[in-house]
């Protein structure tokens, strides 16, 4: 079931089209992750698809039904965590759950319920009577997480959860997230940090200009690009370093290679068995090496790829 | 709709700055109005004025000059409240020893023609001069004026005084009754009117326009073209009204609150007389909280920044208050010509408000009509449909 489907969205302000013709499907149970640059239209997406935004053209519909502004019913089944802190800075923590969870669930006991569950869920126990200010960021951040799943919603959508947060706290969000898909929960995720949506996300789209550029689950969008391993091979102290790099740049599987002090830096062709061929070619010209890294391309390397290298606003 | 109304009743009550401007500034602002203006109303009662009157045989050989002295201190010619506090001496050397005990303006002797003359204690007076010297000046002068005048009749046309019609008429004109007066003095208040009352009734006034910022801050965070709160709020899945029309009732309950507050602070604290007509000025004030929070609400949805918001709309007002003076500059400020116009001032000054501001009133009504409206366009066009980039 299509528990996302936006189909042709146009978006303009004034002269600058923000989404053009832009399409989504998100399936039910997926956790499903948007990237792009900055300006590249992802919050945009989001604030349409929550009605926030008025369109130019285009149809949105939640849950197979066509979202409207006035769709109070679809909107009761979707969870909002916002990128900029959203609560109440005179509320404490439990009130502020309590308030975003009335909004959707009227009945008291029930409520309280599920506000002491996403308390649990992001680990605020002590923190019930503190208010936001008297909290971290990593704390901040999670009670804005508490105020948006509080009333269990069947579709939640994270704009960048994880921004300004540590190590620790991020890592508890992720594993959150996951607990909630798990749960049921449908989730769209949008983030900048590559690692956290290879890390959490089933599909993921790669958008830019308002235009979606490629979507597809992380080896799909690994396998749509012809980037491979990136390799780093330790010369020792009696290879000629000049010799070796006009060697490896002769190789046909190697597409860049760059000398830094003794380190031969190589980003291979995709392919299998770049690896042992580079170092074939180097034991045969009798240049001897030390250590060797090697790793598989990442979802950074493909999204450079597919967006460019040159600085955004 | 009811953890709405308590969420943001809770929201509101708990924001510092919000209850620094709305509650704290305008009782400070009674405060010092109490402090500058609560004896306004003394400065202008003429309060008896004591005198040293020698009464040597001068005195004694002028009986009309000593009738004036007796009727001026009398309590019954006066309705109570008698000119002089004579204290009779003497001789002048007394008098003179009575003054230095500084309560007296200074004291009256008559010389041997009969002519009266005041010597000014210079200790009860400044640059200025003394009003209550001036007062006894005046009199005196009133005195010689008048023994002139018969003095001269006697001189031109002795037999005149020989004619008792005339006598009597004589004595009208010159007041030996006192019951002649050539105006007529009469009362069309309800109570004495009050020149500090007006300065109060501008507190008030001015804490029901400060008010508004708790519509204000309570819009900014419920609407969502309006903050990151508020555009999480109105995804709620809750409707606009079920939404607003709590935290409105909120705004302005609180409004109304800490106005009342304000009011009783003066009324009860202070004993600033609102001339029995307290129950008038509550309810004019719930209207004022209610127009209040109506203006805070369209300050509040305007889709900029909840700081500039907070200092634009008093902006604003200090633009339109400063307009209005300006064209009329007999009057008030408007949030006072709002209450007084309403209530409780004085019927004369009222007449006076409503036809000099004429104009004015227009002016005002045209613009709170147009701030209305402009609100109830901007609610129905903002909410989900123009959140900023």
């Amino acid at each position: 079931m299509n528990v996302v489907k936006v189909s042709n969205l146009v978006k303009r302000y004034k002269e600058l089209v923000a989404l053009d013709h832009f399409s989504l499907t998100i399936e039910q149970g997926e956790i499903f992750g948007l990237l792009g640059p900055n300006g590249s239209g992802k919050t945009t997406v989001i604030n349409c698809l929550l009605q926030l935004l008025t369109y130019d053209k285009g149809s949105i519909k939640l849950f197979g039904e066509d979202m409207k502004p006035s769709r109070y019913d679809l909107k009761r089944r979707i969870g909002i965590v916002p990128q900029n802190i959203a609560v109440f800075a005179q509320l404490t923590v439990y009130e502020n759950i309590d308030y975003f969870c009335s909004l959707y669930v009227g009945d008291k006991k029930e409520r309280k319920r599920l506000v002491e569950e996403a308390i649990e869920f992001v680990g605020l126990e002590d923190y019930q009577r503190f208010r936001p200010r008297k909290l971290s960021g990593g704390l901040i951040r999670r009670l804005n997480i508490a105020c948006g799943i509080a009333h269990k919603p069947e579709l939640i959508i994270f704009d960048e959860p994880t921004v300004a947060v540590d190590p620790q706290s991020r890592n508890s969000i992720l594993e959150g997230i996951q607990r909630l898909n798990r749960e049921g929960s449908t989730v769209v995720y949008t983030s900048h940090y590559m690692e956290e949506v290879e890390q959490i996300c089933t599909r993921i789209m790669i958008m830019d200009k308002g235009q979606a550029l490629a979507t597809g689950t992380n080896t799909e969008l690994k396998n749509m690009v012809d980037i491979g391993e990136r390799v780093e091979i330790e010369l020792s102290g009696e290879s000629d370093l000049t010799e070796a790099l006009q060697l490896v740049h002769g190789l046909p599987l190697v597409t860049s290679a760059s000398l830094e002090g003794t380190a031969l830096k190589l980003i291979c062709a995709r392919g299998a068995h770049s690896l042992s061929s580079v170092l074939g070619a180097l034991s045969e010209a009798s240049l001897t090496y030390g250590r060797v890294f090697s790793e598989p391309p990442t979802l950074n390397d493909v999204f450079l790829e597919i967006t460019g290298k040159e600085l955004r606003d | 709709m009811l953890t709405t109304f308590v969420t943001t009743l809770k929201t509101l009550v708990r924001n510092r700055e919000v209850l620094l401007w709305a509650v704290a500034f305008p009782l400070v602002l009674s405060t010092l109005f109490v402090a500058m203006f609560s004896n306004l109303d003394e400065v202008h009662r003429l309060e008896p004025i004591p005198v040293v009157i020698v009464d040597d045989e001068n005195y004694q050989a002028v009986e009309a000059f000593a009738l004036m002295i007796e009727l001026l201190a009398s309590d019954e010619a006066n309705e109570g409240s008698p000119l002089l506090v004579p204290t009779f001496v003497a001789s002048e050397a007394a008098a003179l020893e009575a003054l230095e005990a500084e309560v007296y303006q200074g004291y009256i002797m008559l010389s041997k023609e009969g002519a009266p003359h005041f010597i000014m204690d210079p200790r009860r007076s400044n640059a200025l001069g003394n009003p209550s010297q001036t007062v006894i000046l005046m009199v005196l002068d009133q005195y010689l004026q008048n023994t002139e005048i018969v003095n001269a009749f006697i001189q031109e046309n002795p037999a005149l005084f020989a004619d008792p019609s005339f006598l009597g008429k004589l004595d009208e004109l010159l007041g030996g009754n006192n019951e002649l007066s050539f105006t007529e003095r009469i009362s069309v208040t309800a109570n004495p009117p009050s020149g500090s009352l007006r300065y109060f009734y501008a507190v008030l006034a001015f804490s029901s326009i400060m008010m508004a910022t708790f519509a204000l801050v309570a819009v900014d965070t419920a609407l969502g073209n309006t903050s990151p709160l508020g555009a999480r709020r109105s995804v709620g899945g809750q409707s606009k009204i079920r939404l607003l029309a709590p935290t409105l009732t909120a705004a302005w309950l609180l409004s109304f609150g800490c106005v009342l507050v304000g009011f009783a602070y003066l009324r009860f604290v202070f004993g600033v007389d609102f001339g029995g007509k307290e129950a008038a000025v509550v309810l004019t004030l719930a209207v004022s909280a209610l127009a209040a929070t109506f203006l805070g609400a369209f300050f509040g949805s305007l889709s900029i920044p909840t700081g500039k918001k907070v200092v634009l709309w008093p902006l604003l007002h200090a633009c339109f208050r400063s307009l209005l003076d300006y064209t009329d500059p007999l009057a008030r400020t408007w949030e006072t010509w709002w209450l007084e116009s309403c209530l409780c001032s004085p019927p004369s000054i009222r007449c006076v408000r409503w036809q000099t501001p004429s104009s004015r009133s227009i002016t005002m009504t045209a613009t709170q009509s147009w701030l209305v409206t402009c609100w109830h366009y901007w609610l129905s066009q903002s909410s989900s449909l123009s959140l900023p980039r």
